[in-house]
């Protein structure tokens, strides 16, 4: 996890565009990046040694899945450069809705259920592409249906935390369907399949 | 060249004289990918009806083969395999815990094939992909698969006709690393298997 907490009274660190913050224990920082950090206001570092020799001090821990997403939620919506927006946190207190396409209330509360017993991503399939179909596929994975994500949900897990920081991290112009179904298998999500025709149609 | 299958246990459904024609020519297929095989064939009674038998013989299929190695695969009777199972089985060596294909039949024709209509209304317009049931491979050893199918059996019970809908019902509280892949793997056009529907019937 790139996420450490802090531990330590008054720890004022200084991020990579050289911006002071002073932090109180239970704080969150981000170590990477800038441009791959999910949260705004995160302090970025890039100095892993920096941080390391921290973490022997005791000055901060590595944080877990669950203090990050409890400390810092809702996730940062993925770069505008992106073709996918985030376009609903944590309603319900239970998932993430991401996708440009609107949900009947019916697939909303099917859904709902779904993340509820454990399904960690709700996401409809693609008919016509399979893993094959994404650029220089050489997983065993090649004839894994696609996943269509113009729409999908996620339950608060490290499984779903994967997929969305691989979504996150993908190139300008990347295909993220590839990105996402890729991070999914290799990752070992319980991923429910919907049938988007019923899930996006108005009832 | 066959390759052995030593984990897997392969089972299919024979009801009727038909079907048991059809499962002998599946298990001399697959003998030619796989030697040596641990392949099962249920046979169901006339007198319960060997449409309605096969399908309570399928939700309850891992209490149908007694011994059975960690990994089972299970195979409509009227499929024609052109490659070995070994694809499959990797699968669940890797970790998944199912694998199966979507149907064909997905939207508003997906549900169409039930025959009871309380049924058939249960999932009109279901937000969920419909599955086809004709071929998939279980990690027995999963707490999940256990769970599934005992579910799965239960829920069929209600309505006592096609699986599809129960098996669909279910996997809403039962999750579970589950696998999707192509039809090319379970189809009448299936490249990899054929799935001939019904050539097995009386």
């Amino acid at each position: 996890m790139p996420f450490f907490i802090v531990e330590r009274d008054n720890f004022v660190i200084t991020d990579e565009r050289a911006k002071r913050h002073q932090l109180e224990p239970g704080d969150v920082v981000w170590l990477g990046p800038s441009v791959h950090n999910p949260y705004p206001n995160v302090p970025c570092l890039r100095n892993r040694a920096m941080v390391e020799w921290w973490v022997d001090q005791r000055q901060v821990r590595e944080a877990s899945i669950d203090e990050v997403f409890n400390k810092m939620k809702p996730i940062k919506p993925p770069a505008p450069t992106l073709s996918y927006m985030a376009t609903d946190y944590d309603r319900r207190g239970l998932y993430m809705h991401f996708g440009d396409a609107s949900v009947n209330e019916r697939a909303l509360s099917f859904v709902g259920r779904l993340l509820h017993h454990g399904w960690d991503i709700a996401v409809p399939i693609s008919y016509r592409r399979h893993v094959m179909d994404c650029d220089g596929d050489d997983t065993p994975y090649a004839r894994a249906v696609l996943f269509d994500t113009s729409v999908f949900f996620c339950r608060y897990s490290e499984v779903t935390h994967r997929v969305l920081l691989a979504m996150h991290n993908a190139p300008d112009g990347a295909d993220l369907a590839c990105v996402f179904s890729r991070a999914a298998y290799k990752h070992y999500a319980r991923v429910f399949p919907l049938e988007k025709k019923h899930v996006t149609a108005a009832e | 060249m066959s390759q052995p299958l030593n984990d897997t246990t392969v089972a299919t459904i024979a009801g009727g004289e038909r079907a048991s024609r059809a499962a002998k020519t599946l298990a001399r297929r697959l003998q030619q990918f796989h030697a040596p095989l641990d392949m099962r064939i249920v046979t169901t009674q006339e007198q319960l009806g060997h449409v309605w038998g096969a399908r309570a013989a399928k939700v309850a299929l891992l209490h149908m083969l007694p011994n059975h190695k960690r990994y089972v695969v299970y195979m409509d009777a009227d499929m024609w395999p052109y490659v070995g199972l070994d694809p499959l089985v990797d699968f669940l060596r890797r970790g998944w815990e199912m694998v199966i294909c979507p149907s064909t039949m997905q939207g508003e024709s997906a549900f169409h094939h039930l025959s009871n209509p309380l049924e058939r209304d249960a999932m009109r317009r279901w937000p969920g992909v419909a599955l086809q049931a004709g071929l998939f491979a279980v990690d027995t050893q999963s707490d999940a698969v256990q769970s599934l199918f005992l579910a799965w059996g239960a829920e069929w019970i209600r309505w006592r006709k096609e699986d599809q809908g129960a098996l669909a019902r279910v996997l809403e509280s039962r999750p579970l690393r589950m696998l999707l892949l192509s039809t090319e793997y379970n189809s009448p056009n299936g490249k990899l298997i054929t799935h001939q529907h019904g050539n097995a019937r009386e």
